[in-house]
């Protein structure tokens, strides 16, 4: 699990181009600032290419913050 | 009524069938017991051929409505004229009819015409009346402000809860006594009495299942010993929500729903009426739920019974309004308590995420909101539902 942390953090670091230790576990939307539409669906394609995974369309909207993003990659991991 | 209120034009009427017990009775207290009216050999010999109501029997319920309608309360009638045009029988339908016809601005008096007709729309009365308006406080305001200057209770159902123990601590620091309802946890409702006491203030314990309308009725009859002057009741209980697929729903999963939203209100409302309704100032809050307004699946039971909570509450308010009493809904969002630990923690963070201030709603969240409808600050707010969700639904 802290090893599906950790490549998190670096997809979003690099998705969203802030350092590494920008990102935390209560990162979200709201507060890193390039978190914007198109980053968004970036975030996703790397997210899947990362992990392997499809990520429903359902759940696309709902990866709002760190810690959704871990809990739905988890989820499609399964 | 007040004289300002009455203007020309006003009308209202009563009606009453005419039985031969009314006879009896008017006779018994009169003592007018003239042939014509009680016996009916005699009448029939008469041109009348059955007997005849007394005339002053019908016009009784002139002072009927001139005493309980057009003025009401507050009415000193001093003038009346009457002509008996038609003889009234038993088993006639009369319906009085009163309307104000003039009114003498220097004096407060009123006049009205007073007619009387019978079930053919048959004028049998005919009269004219002269009223004088006298002024009275209004009982509710001064009442109102003698409850204010004295101790406030408010009873606090389902007072062990997540929202109802915050409910009961936020009103016992506004300066409530607290009785708090509890159903099968003695040990934490005594804690909370404690909590409450070291906040200066007066708390009872009282145990009631308010599915039980017997337990109900005990409860509250011991929480008026306990005080007379409950001015407010939060209604805070709640059960853990079934997750049922609609397929699978039986009505009896509806039925337990609406006894614990709506039995359990309304046989605690009909309880509590009264001493509300004598003090002339009374605040009931209802506890909502968002799932009314953003509805998820598999809750059918429980959206529907807090749907016809949200009906009760208006229903209630504009009804009670007049007697000084404001029936409000406080519906919070998605709150971690006890109620809510079968809620999977994703829904949670989604919840939080979605809400605009990005956080789930508290129980002292929803207290804040209760403690303001409990307050005077909100006397001039009844039928209203206070959304305390952050943003998360916006109506």
């Amino acid at each position: 699990m802290e090893n599906s942390k950790s490549q998190i953090i670096k997809v979003m670091s690099a998705v969203f181009e802030v350092p590494i230790e920008s990102i935390t576990e209560t990162s979200s939307v709201d507060s890193i600032e390039s978190w914007d539409s198109v980053k968004h669906l970036n975030l996703i394609l790397a997210l899947e290419e990362e992990f392997n995974i499809s990520i429903p369309d359902e759940e696309v909207g709902n990866l709002m913050n760190y810690k959704l993003i871990e809990m739905i990659v988890n989820e499609c991991r399964k | 009524m007040k004289y300002n209120d009455i203007k020309i034009g006003d009308k209202e009427k009563l009606t009453h069938i005419i039985t031969i017990n009314d006879i009896e009775k008017f006779v018994e207290l009169t003592g007018d017991d003239n042939k014509l009216h009680v016996d009916e050999k005699f009448a029939s010999k008469t041109n009348f051929k059955k007997p005849v109501v007394h005339g002053m029997l019908g016009a009784s319920f002139i002072s009927t409505i001139i005493g309980t309608k057009l003025p009401g309360d507050g009415a000193l009638w001093f003038s009346q004229s009457l002509d008996f045009l038609l003889p009234v029988r038993i088993g006639d339908k009369l319906t009085v009819v009163a309307e104000v016809i003039k009114k003498n601005d220097k004096e407060q008096i009123i006049e009205l015409k007073t007619d009387i007709f019978n079930q053919n729309k048959q004028i049998v009365t005919r009269g004219f009346a002269k009223v004088k308006v006298v002024e009275f406080d209004t009982p509710v305001a001064a009442t109102a402000e003698k409850i204010k200057a004295k101790e406030r209770t408010a009873l606090v159902i389902g007072g062990t809860g997540g929202i109802g123990r915050a409910a009961c601590m936020q009103l016992a620091a506004d300066g409530f006594n607290i009785i708090i309802h509890y159903h099968k946890n003695k040990k934490l409702a005594d804690e909370i009495k404690a909590d409450v006491e070291k906040l200066k203030r007066k708390a009872v314990i009282v145990k009631a299942d308010i599915l039980n309308d017997l337990e109900i009725k005990e409860m509250i009859s011991k929480s008026l010993r306990a005080s007379e002057y409950i001015n407010v009741v939060v209604n805070c209980a709640a059960a853990v929500i079934p997750n049922i697929k609609f397929m699978d729903l039986e009505w009896s999963d509806f039925q337990k729903q609406l006894d614990l939203n709506i039995k359990a209100a309304f046989t605690i409302v009909k309880e509590i009426l009264p001493v509300m309704i004598k003090n002339g100032y009374g605040k009931i809050i209802n506890l909502g739920s968002f799932s009314v307004d953003k509805p998820n699946t598999e809750w059918a039971s429980y959206i529907t019974a807090k749907s016809a909570l949200a009906g009760f509450t208006k229903a209630m308010a504009i009804e009670l309004a007049p007697k000084g009493i404001r029936v409000n809904l406080v519906t919070p969002s998605l709150i971690s308590t006890e109620l809510t630990a079968d809620i999977p923690e994703k829904i949670k963070l989604l919840t939080a995420a979605q809400t605009p201030l990005r956080r789930l709603a508290s129980a002292s969240d929803a207290a804040g909101a209760i403690s303001f409808l409990a307050s005077e600050k909100s006397d001039f707010i009844t039928g209203e539902n206070i959304r305390v969700n952050g943003g998360l639904i916006m109506i």
